[in-house]
């Protein structure tokens, strides 16, 4: 067991760095365009992410099962949804502006998430569902996609003059919504088989359905009301920030049904 | 030619299934939630407050009215493409979902009851009849078993149980977590687990038997000030690796509570004698374990689900669809579609 802790743990140390690379390469080469380092962050993004997936493997074959139950290993399939996100951007050719704010976000959540490090552990009867893949899985596309979006928000706020990021950021943000969506009734599907009701209140609960009401927000503001491209960017943003709360203030701040970790 | 008062009728109509004031509403649905969740003792009471549940009904009341007053639009759109139809009904369909999950919400809320059992193997108990559709239902717990995992954490929980219903044959069912017991519009949950033990204690020679639960602490003197409280009971030492499944439980640990405040704790083996202080003693005779079934009835579910696969339906149709091009350039007004009067 402790050879597979060691080795995921190695693993994800090493991605981390090889992300470090890609995005430093990255900057190096916005910064001073003739030293031609910037062909490094393409490899070196790849390698981060292969290590995160050997690292995520790692920790499956030392729990025998999917890395699906603690904060840590939701943060571990997080980075991978923003990686293959990443990888989505490069592979379409976008303009380099994508990987300059990606890689380092990528970066800096990676590095928060190994401070959240723990051993993996069984899974504890309410947790042993299959609602638990789907509710899982639908949370990291929503949240990937989400977290992405934001990013773009930030960029198209520094760099108004490109509307591709805007329009890419406005995607993102619609085809994160229904994922949300579906995070939020698988979870009341499941509440209602582990605990009996399908909504409590619960401050994990609470907090998903302002996110999602942010997001609602948004794509009315957006769709129908036609608000200013900026006001747009900056509830993209504000939706992202009640995601963090979601996923990080609720677990470390506030008690409630979903205090598993 | 339209009446005044059916101008005046449509005039409210359109204000009330305007998106300006849906806006408005889920805005402030939004700044109650945020504010009820993060001042300090405000939630969950602040949920039920007449102030939260009004701005929540008039924010589905507004979405009932914009659904109704798109509709005739939506029949007559002409698509350009099946993609832009899924997108279109998806659009359409989400927003009936939500007033489907409202209603049903509404009706739990409103209906939905609920009963906690505690039972040992062997006890049985009569259900409200309330909760079990009006008829009588007696249960009996046949089995409980719980499973760990090899690091000593619990695995599993499974309550074998009987139902008895008059005039009919009795019902034997295996209810573990994620696995609830259906019967009508009721589930019965396990929903945690404990022991109740029968305690022996001594105090100055004179002996007396007590039954005791998990967590409940029981007087041990006469006046009450003296208090002994039993924890989980646990195997001798954590399981070694690979001895998952189903462990001896020996030990169990206590805490001797003086007017109430701890005032020491330790471990003690079943059978055998404990001196806690001069002329005081218990002896921990017998552990049953204790199946804590949780009873939720909840006529309102069947539309909750309804609501639960329309939005589902509504979401493939977003997700396969194809949302209309709409020409957002920075800085600039759309150009595609005029700004919305709603």
């Amino acid at each position: 067991m402790s050879a597979f802790i060691n080795a995921e743990y190695g693993l994800f140390a090493a991605g981390l760095a090889a992300l470090f690379l890609a995005m430093a390469s990255g900057l190096l080469q916005a910064g001073l365009p003739r030293l031609r380092i910037g062909r490094l962050a393409f490899p070196a993004g790849i390698g981060a992410s292969g290590l995160f997936l050997l690292s995520a493997t790692a920790r499956s074959l030392g729990a025998g099962r999917l890395p699906f139950a603690s904060m840590y290993e939701f943060g571990l399939l997080f980075i991978l949804a923003l990686q293959a996100i990443w990888l989505a951007f490069e592979l379409a050719r976008k303009p380099a502006v994508y990987r300059l704010v990606l890689l380092p976000f990528n970066f800096v959540l990676a590095g928060v998430m190994l401070l959240f490090f723990q051993e993996s552990r069984p899974l504890m009867p309410a947790l042993q569902s299959a609602w638990l893949f789907i509710h899982v899985l639908t949370a990291v596309l929503a949240y990937g996609l989400f977290a992405v979006g934001a990013v773009l928000a930030v960029a198209w706020l520094i760099k108004p003059d490109d509307d591709g990021l805007w329009r890419t950021m406005d995607r993102l943000v619609s085809l994160g919504f229904p994922f949300l969506s579906l995070l939020i009734v698988s979870g009341a599907v499941w509440a209602q088989y582990a605990w009996g009701s399908f909504w409590r209140w619960d401050p994990k609960e609470t907090w998903s359905l302002i996110t999602w009401l942010v997001y609602l927000i948004y794509l009315h503001g957006a769709r129908v009301r036609r608000w200013r491209p900026r006001s747009c960017a900056w509830f993209a943003i504000l939706g992202f920030v009640a995601v963090l709360f979601t996923f990080f203030g609720v677990n470390l701040l506030l008690s409630g049904l979903h205090s598993y970790t | 030619m339209p009446s005044r008062f059916n101008r005046f009728v449509s005039r409210v109509f359109r204000s009330l299934a305007s998106m300006r004031l849906g806006l408005s509403l889920f805005g402030l649905v939004l700044l109650a939630t945020i504010l009820g969740t993060l001042v300090p003792g405000l939630w969950p009471a602040y949920q039920r407050s007449a102030v939260f549940a009004g701005l929540l009904l008039l924010a589905v009341a507004n979405t009932a009215f914009c659904t109704v007053r798109q509709l005739p639009g939506l029949g007559r759109r002409r698509f350009t493409s099946a993609r832009q139809a899924f997108y279109g009904w998806g659009v359409w369909l989400l927003h009936v979902s939500i007033i489907v999950i409202a209603l049903g919400g509404w009706g739990s809320a409103r209906y939905g009851r609920d009963a906690y059992l505690e039972l040992t193997v062997g006890q049985t108990a009569q259900l409200p009849a309330e909760l079990a559709g009006g008829e009588v239902v007696s249960l009996r717990l046949d089995d409980f078993q719980t499973d760990y995992h090899a690091d000593g954490t619990v695995a599993e929980w499974r309550s074998l149980v009987s139902l008895d219903r008059p005039g009919r044959p009795s019902q034997s069912a295996l209810i573990r977590v994620n696995h609830p017991l259906a019967f009508g519009a009721a589930n019965l949950l396990q929903s945690s687990f404990g022991s109740r033990y029968r305690l022996e204690l001594t105090q100055d020679g004179q002996r007396q038997a007590v039954s005791v639960d998990t967590g409940r602490p029981v007087s041990w003197t006469a006046d009450g000030r003296l208090a002994i409280q039993l924890d989980a009971a646990s195997p001798v030492n954590s399981p070694p690796p690979g001895a998952a499944g189903e462990v001896p439980l020996e030990v169990v640990g206590y805490t001797v509570l003086v007017d109430g405040q701890p005032a020491g704790s330790a471990s003690a083996r079943f059978g055998q004698s404990v001196r806690v202080r001069s002329g005081l003693s218990f002896i921990v005779q017998e552990r049953q374990a204790v199946s804590g079934l949780a009873l939720r009835y909840d006529p309102a579910l069947p539309l909750v689900w309804a609501g639960f696969g329309l939005l589902s339906l509504a979401l493939v149709g977003l997700l396969a669809g194809r949302r209309p091009e709409v020409a957002i350039v920075p800085g600039h007004p759309p150009a595609a579609t005029p700004r919305s009067k709603l």
